[in-house]
Order: C-alpha cells, then structure tokens, then sequence
C-alpha cells in the first residue's frame, strides 16, 4: 500500500529537553518539524509509505524520552500516486 | 503555482498543526477541503473513551474513508489520539458478523452445537421462546439483560423501558457497573445527583491538577495534552500523579506518588486533616452548605454472602449507612490520620504528602482532582470518591472555575445512556430510582403504564447476574455492545459456567465474534457507530449527537433496532398478571411494541429526510424500517423526566439543537448550557440569593464522611506474594474487539505484556522478553515479560492489560466489589509468577 501517508502531529516537550527532543524527532525517519516555541510544544510532519509506519512512528514519538503528549492534527492518507496538482497556497 | 500533491498534503500537516499550536508558520489552506473530492464529512462523536472529541467523518461512496479531529469542537479543538485516528477502520473488521447464529446440531438448536447462520425471524422466535419459558417457570427475576455504557442515548433508553416496563423485569446492567458505578454512589452520596460539578474548561483555569489513579496520558490523551499545555504554560501551576507504579502521567509530574495499593484511603484523610489542623477550612463554606456523617465501617467485599470474609464483616448487610456527627468529631476522626503514620502506611515520603497536602490546603491554589479506575475499580471505591469530596468541601474549591473534583469517563456514553436513562438495576431515568415510589409513579405516567408496573426491588447487579446466571437463577439472557466475558472478574469460577449452564440461554448482539459471542447460543449481528443515528454524553455532562453515515454489512442491525423489534412478539397478556392489565384494559390484546413505541408519544414524529445545515442528506435505517423518527420520538419522551421529574437538574434541550451544536452540557436551561454547577452566576437553578446549593439534597447541603482506612480483599502473602493491577494501554481499548482489529492498531501492540520491576524478575529466574506464568488462586495464564517501557511498578506489584482476548487476564481478577457500589476492584489481587 504505497501513497502518501502524513500526519501533522503536536508535541509537547518538558522545556529543558527541547533540544533533544528536536533533534531525536528529526534523526527519526520521515519526521520533520517545522516549528517549536519555548513553552515546549512542536510542530511536526511525519510522513511515511504506509499507515502502519505512520502509526509506529507516531506511537515512537509519544513513547520519546521528555516527550509529554503527542496529539494528532492532520493526516491524510490515499493510496494513489502521488500526482500533480495545480493548488494556489 | 504548482504544488506537487505531497507537497501540497504537507504543507496542510504542518499548518494544522501549527494552528493548534498556536504557532503562525504560513496561511492554512482548508485542510478538509484537501483531503479530496467526493468524500462528505460530517461530525460525530470519538467511538473510544468518556472524552467525547468530536470527529469529522469523510464518507465517499457508502464507506467511511477518514476521520479527523474536529476543529470546531470545544473538547479536541481538531486534536485526535492514536486510536481516534483509526477510527475509519474500526466497522470493517475483516470477521465482521452479518447474520445471526445460532448453535444447532442436526437443524434443531442445540447448546452444545456448531454456530449456524439463520433468519432474523427464525431468531428471535427462539428468543422469545425461551423469554417467554423463563417468565412462565420462575417470573420476571429469571431474565436478565447486560448492556453498555456504548449504547446510544435511544438504545439504553429503550433497553430501560423494554426490561423495567414491559418485561417487569429490573435485571437490567450496563458495563459501566464496572467502570463508573463507584463514581455514581460517591455522587449520589455526597451530592443526592450524579455526575460531576465542573466541565474541561476546568483544564484552562487550574492552578495544580491532581491525578489519583488515573493514567490520563494514555487513557484520555486529548484531555492530557490540555493539562500539559496548561502546565507549560502556567507558572505556578503543578501537576501530582499518584498511582500504585509509575506510569507515562510521572513524566510530567511534579509531585510524584507512588502508595502502597489501598492506602489511598488514608492519604486522603492525612490531606482532610492537615487542611483542619494547618487552619484552612473554609468555615463560611462548610457552615452554609455541609453536613457530616459517619459511614458505616468494615463492610465487607461484595463477595458471595458464604465467604469467610462476609461472614465477619460487621456491616455488609448495610454499607451505605451512616449517622450525624459533628464537626469536631470529624476533626477527631481524621486526626488519627496524622503524617507520620500514614506515610508509614502508604510508603509515600512525608515530603510528597506534605506537598500533595499544601496544593488543597492553599487558599491560593485553585486545585481540580481527575480520577478514573484508580478509585472506582476498588473495594472502597464509593469511599474514595466521598473522601476526595471532603477535601473539595473543607476548602470549598469546588463548583467554580479551575476548582473542583472531576470524575473521568472509561466509555463513550457512560454517562449519557448508562447513568442518564436508566439502565442500572436501581434506576430510572434522570437519576430516579426503583425503590422510590413516587419515582416509580411518575415514570409509569410518563410511559403511560397502570400503577405498579415497575418493580420497585432492584434487580441483580453486574458481578450478581453471572453468580446467579451460575446458579440458574438467570436463565434467560441477553448481552449487548459489551464483552463482559472478557471483561467481567473471576471469569472461570463465575462468568463461564454461568454462561455454559445447561439451563440457561445466552444471547450476545455484537459486531464482532468476541470472546463474549463465542461463549453464547446465539448471535445477532450488531450495527455499529456511524451505521446508526446516534447520541452520546462525555464526562463533562456533553450531549452530542451524529447521523448515519453508511450501512451497516449484511443482515447487521442496529442494537435499537434488535430491541425494539424484540418487543413485538410479546403479547401484554403473556408478560404482565391480570390485575396489572385490568387497570389498563385497553392495553389487552396489544403486544410490548404496541404499549412501549407506538405509544402515541415515540411514535409522534413523522417519516422525513435527515439532512445537514449543507443540505447533504443521510440514512435513516431505523425511520425507514418503522415509519417514523424513533430516535426523536424516544430521545423527546426521555427529556420530559429532566423537564418534569421530581428531580430537577437534568433538563435536556429539543432534539434538533443537538443535530446542530457540537453538544450541549445539561443543564440545559432556556436553550443555555450549564458550565459549572451548584453555584450562583453559573448555574441558574441555585435558588435566588444563595451562592451555592447542592441541590441534589432536600436542605442543599453535601455530605463530609468519616470512612476509615480498610484493608483490600486479597493481599499478598508468601504463596501468591505480589499485587496484580489490571487496566488498558494507549493503542487498546477495552477488551480490544474494535482496535485489535485495526492493523496498525494491532501492529503497535500486539500482545499484552507483564509490566514488572527488574529485581522481582531477577529473583525469579526471569528477564524482560521471556514468558512467565501468571498465577492466583482462581487461574492462570502465561504472558511476557517487560521489565522497561511506560510502566515502571515497584517492587512488589505487576501490571498487565486486559485487552489481549488470547492471555485473558480476568481468569486471574477476583469478583471483590465496593460493597456500595457493586463495581469490582480489578487493580488489586494477589499473584505469583513464576518461570513456564
């Protein structure tokens, strides 16, 4: 089951674990995070070939050390190619 | 500009989510509109736990293809949990059921014979066969109902009204008996009315929130990143987490407790005494609206009346009763709870009890408790719930933004249908009860019945029904939209014999062939969450409703749909004596259908198009098949108990609202909802001129218990020389029937596993990975080993999930409950483990 699989996800990071909380998500296969704020929440993009994947890299973000919480906002899945479309964001 | 599609997708996620954080990264684009065309969405309450988050539900040609968090709704704010996010997957389970089964050999039904598929007509006729015997032999007591705090608001309506009314029969139990029953006894005790004071909003006015058992990481987690969120940001704010072993909530908290199982109770009387003895009771408050009662004490375990461990309890033929007492004698009462000997007790650290103690203490610190299983699932429970009322009520932080005590919900609609319409043994709708006559009077004019219909004995609670489905008392029963074989204690001693007794007929409605299913004589094939009209009720007393989405597969029917048709094959005159019908001859000759739906009241509203505010329009199955909007005509009979029943408190808005609102909370007052309760300026039904009244009690004043610290019923000793605690993990609910049929869900985790501390293994030749036996006087099972991971228990105590139907862990639980209550203490019995 191929396609795209991504989920926006916000996580909760105790303050003083930020830094290694960003850099653990980011070292994890397809997760890029896009913003974070002092408080301690970041947003993050994973995204994966296939649901399954997805779900294990999201319940891996939740079971992180210093991670708190770990909610999903977004996700989209479709198991069609991955095509072009004209879009005007 | 061109976007490739992923990109496109991408950049959605990441805006979303940056909304949700609050964070401004770039312009959002509509993220539903992305997800493509051809797909409608509509909203409908989360299938999962007590929350209540709404979800959007993407429907493209008669399948539901998505679901994600809903943005406009007040409790999830378009957040969505693990499991939420697989909701689209639950109804398509690859062994969905699709017609009914019944066990027969040779073509004749047979207890003992294969599953074989049969008509609906063919079912049913059994069914009341054996109804219709078992009332004949032995009388209304001889059938028995078990369903659940998942049935819609409507099904558990009906399911009331179709036992209690017209079967006479009170032998009726939600699931919830499990799960909240504690919760309900402990508010009807304190407060004379279920469910709690406060609302979520309490999350966002908090200056320290309390877990007492309640692993609200992984159960609630939308809940959970609120309080986290809240924590970040909030100075003062701090978080105490106590549980019996350390859990995911201790990654946050900053008072840590892990207590010696039960000693709970003593902690919260140390915490009721050090508020007396540091000076900081509110005397204007406990004054004007308190009472104090002495609870009676040692009052046994809710075990059978033969165990010795009745025999010498003082009190268990009267566990709820109480007597006066004064404030000073409170004060005496408590003081035994001083701090260096209840942290002998519990094992806590004075320092932690000093701190958890300040947080109620302060008058500065506004404080909201949150418990779940922790203290419901106890053999004190009903105390547990009374004790940390006490403290609420000493400090008067209670009823008022960001302070409050806050039971959380296990289940979608333990409180909606479950608690609200009546579906326990003792109840009736909108907190009436059977053994009140005029509570039993007014519900027989309002479902137009003659004088004396409804029992006014209770009828058999959760753990009773399968000691007496054991016996044979039971003989005739019918489970649905729960899967209490798996879920109910002590399941090789009471639950499984009971059901494969010889002389009983067990019936299970369910979409799945569940543990439950495979143990009854017949099946019916269930339709599920989004196939169906429905209502649920969350925690914070939110009624919300959705619409059917798609149909359900096969033969499957809705449970409303089982129930109602069920009523017709009973004539009044085989189901009710002679000098009932004689007040009511014109109910002679009619059937159950006839007196109980088409009723002139739930049959009142014509056959018309539901539609959305876009004009979308969506099936109907149960309109269509009865020729009017059943859903509407019961939902408006059970709202005329809260607008004109003898308690008041639970008035509901019109229908239709509820198809328009992300969900109302009741109070619903002139089409207003109730925030906080009990106080003037929130609540408009506090009398004129006092600022706060539980008016629940006739003299609006709560209930302060002086209830002692009592050991649990099952103990560790040399033999079985640890404690079990049972409960859920994140990716699993409950017995697993719906998301252990979720690949990824399964996938994340697949089996259950043994949480233990890495000494207790080492002593016992074992290490994390390997499988031991679990063992305790009633069973066994074998399962691996964890010794890492998100539950960290401390010596002395292991901690396994229930939800993996192949290592059954209530073979092991004990059928021990709170006296009061009847809701079994599944966190506490002991075991031995030992290398397979």
């Amino acid at each position: 089951m191929s396609g795209i699989h991504v989920g926006g996800v916000l996580v909760h990071a105790r303050p003083e674990c930020l830094d290694r909380v960003r850099s653990q998500l980011e070292s994890a296969p397809g997760i890029e995070v896009f913003a974070e704020t002092p408080e301690g929440r970041l947003v993050t993009v994973i995204e994966r070939p296939t649901t399954g994947e997805l779900a294990d890299a999201f319940t891996h973000t939740q079971n992180m050390a210093g991670v708190l919480s770990a909610s999903l906002v977004y996700h989209y899945s479709d198991t069609q190619d991955a095509g072009e479309q004209e879009t005007t964001s | 500009m061109k976007l490739s599609r992923r990109e496109f997708v991408r950049a959605n996620a990441a805006a979303a989510t940056a909304a949700a954080a609050g964070v401004s990264l770039l312009q959002a684009p509509d993220a539903v509109a992305a997800n493509g065309d051809n797909i409608r969405w509509d909203k409908a309450p989360c299938r999962f736990c007590g929350t209540g988050c709404s979800v959007l539900v993407g429907t493209r040609e008669g399948r539901i293809v998505a679901t994600q968090g809903d943005p406009d709704a007040p409790v999830n704010r378009g957040l969505n949990c693990i499991k939420g996010y697989f909701l689209a997957k639950i109804q398509y389970g690859e062994d969905r059921l699709k017609q009914p089964l019944l066990r027969m050999t040779n073509g004749e039904y047979d207890k003992n014979g294969e599953f074989t598929p049969i008509s609906w007509d063919a079912a049913f006729d059994i069914m009341a066969d054996k109804w219709k015997a078992a009332l004949r032999d032995k009388g209304p007591t001889a059938i028995g109902m078990f369903g659940s705090g998942q049935w819609t608001v409507w099904e558990g309506y009906a399911a009331s009204k179709l036992y209690k009314a017209g079967f006479r029969s009170n032998n009726l139990e939600p699931n919830a008996r499990h799960c909240m029953a504690s919760a309900v006894a402990g508010f009807i005790r304190t407060f004379g009315a279920d469910e709690p004071m406060g609302v979520y909003d309490d999350l966002e006015h908090a200056d320290a929130f309390v877990l007492w058992g309640s692993n609200m990481a992984e159960m609630h987690p939308i809940l959970w990143s609120r309080l986290t969120d809240r924590r970040l940001t909030h100075d003062r704010c701090k978080v105490a987490v106590l549980s019996t072993f350390k859990n995911r909530n201790f990654d946050l908290a900053d008072i840590p407790i892990v207590f010696r199982p039960q000693t709970d109770l003593a902690i919260l009387n140390y915490i009721a005494h050090h508020i007396i003895e540091s000076g900081k009771v509110n005397k204007d408050f406990v004054g004007k609206h308190v009472n104090f009662l002495r609870g009676n004490a040692d009052i046994g375990y809710g075990l059978r009346p033969e165990d010795p461990r009745e025999k010498a309890a003082a009190n268990a033929d009267n566990a709820g009763g109480s007597q006066p007492m004064t404030f000073e004698e409170y004060a005496k009462f408590v003081a035994d709870y001083d701090l260096d000997s209840v942290a002998k007790l519990s094992g806590v650290p004075k320092k932690e009890l000093l701190a958890l103690a300040e947080l109620y203490a302060d008058p500065d610190t506004k404080v909201v408790s949150y418990w779940t299983m922790g203290f419901n699932q106890h053999t004190r429970g009903t105390w547990c719930n009374n004790l940390v009322y006490n403290i609420h009520l000493l400090t008067g932080k209670i009823s008022e933004p960001g302070n409050g005590p806050f039971s959380l919900t296990g289940q979608p609609s333990a409180c909606g249908t479950a608690r609200e319409v009546g579906t326990f043994a003792h109840r009736l709708p909108a907190d009436l009860v059977v053994k009140n006559e005029a509570h039993r009077t007014f519900s027989e004019e309002v479902w137009k019945l003659p004088k004396g219909t409804i029992p006014g004995k209770p009828g058999y609670h959760a753990v009773l029904q399968n000691r007496m489905l054991k016996d044979g008392k039971i003989n005739a029963y019918w489970v649905m939209c729960n899967n209490n074989m798996q879920a109910a204690p002590n399941m090789n001693e009471e639950t499984f014999p009971g059901y494969r007794n010889p002389d009983n007929f067990i019936v299970v409605s369910d979409p799945y062939p569940t543990v439950t299913a495979m143990a009854a004589d017949l099946i019916l094939p269930t339709a599920m969450w989004a196939e169906k009209e429905g209502a649920y009720g969350n925690a914070e007393r939110r009624t919300q409703f959705w619409r059917q989405q798609v149909k359900a597969p096969g033969e499957a029917r809705s449970d409303l749909w089982q129930l109602v048709e069920f009523s017709r094959r009973f004539k009044v005159e085989e189901v009710w004596p002679e000098e009932l019908i004689a007040k009511k001859p014109g109910y002679r000759g009619k059937t159950l259908y006839d007196v109980l739906f088409a009723n002139g009241q739930v049959d009142k509203f014509p056959k018309q198009a539901v539609t959305d505010a876009a004009g979308a329009v969506y099936d109907n199955d149960e309109m269509e098949h009865f020729g009017y909007y059943l859903q509407k005509g019961l939902y408006e009979e059970y709202r005329i108990f809260g607008l004109k029943g003898p308690k008041k408190g639970h008035e509901l808005a019109e229908f239709d609202a509820y198809h328009r609102t992300r969900g109302l909370r009741w109070p619903v007052i002139d089409g207003k909802e109730t925030l906080w309760r009990y106080r003037s300026g929130y609540d408009p039904l506090v009398a004129a001129g006092k600022d706060v009244e539980f008016y629940g009690k006739p003299d609006g004043r709560a209930a302060i218990f002086a209830l002692p610290y009592e050991p649990a019923a099952e103990e560790p000793d040399d033999e079985y020389d640890l404690w079990l605690c049972t409960g859920r993990v994140l990716e699993h609910w409950h017995s697993g029937s719906m998301t252990q049929r979720v690949p990824e869900l399964y996938r994340a985790y697949p089996d259950a596993l043994l949480y233990m501390h890495p000494e207790d293994a080492k002593k016992r030749g074992l290490r994390r990975g390997v499988a031991a036996k679990l063992q305790t006087r009633r069973g066994e099972i074998t399962i691996q080993v964890e010794t890492r991971g998100r539950n960290r228990p401390p010596e002395g105590l292991v901690y396994a999930p229930w939800f993996d139907a192949r290592r059954l862990l209530n073979k092991l639980t004990l059928d021990a409950t709170c006296p009061i209550s009847k809701e079994t203490d599944y966190k506490k019995c002991a075991v031995k483990v030992t290398r397979t």
